[in-house]
């Protein structure tokens, strides 16, 4: 594959383990229609940057959209947001030739979310850098 | 005989009238969307529903493609619901429904669109 491929498949396979299935938190990539009535869910964007060591590495963002019900208060956010640190926060993943390192996070809330005025979004970010060999 | 009823029945006897204005279509319905982040895939349900549709407007509003909008009517009682993002044929062509969807309970009312090859 490609470096953006590679990098996209490390990425999901965080949200593809079982332990983060466990978590019942339902989880999307960008886009994909979703069509079910869950009113906590996350979404998922890779932003990769330019600054890298060789061709095949990148470093970046991912910026992970949380949607939680609206009207109910910042708790709900906060509870995915530490869930989400738990698993992601300082963790290095490797899968073939591959190693991602992330960093520190952040969370800001954005507020009622403009699609879907029943929902409150807030994003959570963290930092990564992402290594391939040729 | 109760008012749904009566409207429905009404609805079946305009799209007769309208004929050759009404024309033949199928959607393909996305029952089920989830991703599979283990093998990177879409997985989804797809229903496919035959139904009629008239298509009340056209526009090209797009400078950068040759993006052709419609505006689509349909019968409710036909397809249940649709959701932004699934497929409609028009003459073998496929669309996508891509607008808000009005609903006032017989009729669906939204628009469908896709890129052509020549303007």
């Amino acid at each position: 594959m490609g470096k953006f491929l590679d990098l996209e498949s490390v990425v999901y396979s965080i949200f593809g383990s079982q332990s983060w299935k466990n978590e019942n938190i339902p989880t999307y990539p960008l886009n994909l229609v979703k069509n079910d009535s869950n009113k906590e869910y996350i979404r998922i964007s890779i932003i990769p940057g330019s600054q890298s060591v060789n061709i095949n590495s990148s470093s970046g963002v991912l910026i992970i959209d949380i949607f939680t019900d609206y009207n109910i208060g910042t708790k709900a956010y906060f509870k995915i947001a530490d869930k989400l640190d738990s698993y992601l926060v300082n963790k290095s993943f490797f899968k073939n030739k591959y190693a991602l390192q992330l960093g520190t996070s952040s969370l800001a809330p954005s507020g009622q979310d403009p699609e879907t005025r029943s929902l409150f979004r807030a994003q959570y970010t963290i930092n990564f850098n992402f290594f391939g060999v040729d | 005989m109760s008012y749904r009823n009566m409207i429905d029945s009404n609805l079946r006897i305009a799209f007769k009238l309208l004929k050759d204005l009404v024309e033949d279509i199928y959607i393909e319905k996305i029952t089920e969307a989830s991703f599979d982040f283990e093998t990177n895939e879409v997985v989804n349900n797809i229903e496919r529903i035959y139904l009629q549709a008239i298509i009340l407007d056209s526009s090209k509003n797009n400078s950068k493609t040759n993006s052709v909008r419609k505006q689509c009517l349909i019968k409710k009682s036909d397809v249940g619901t649709i959701s932004v993002g699934d497929s409609f044929n028009y003459k073998n062509n496929i669309f996508k429904i891509v607008n808000s969807i009005k609903d006032d309970g017989s009729i669906l009312l939204f628009d469908i669109e896709q890129e052509v090859a020549n303007g």
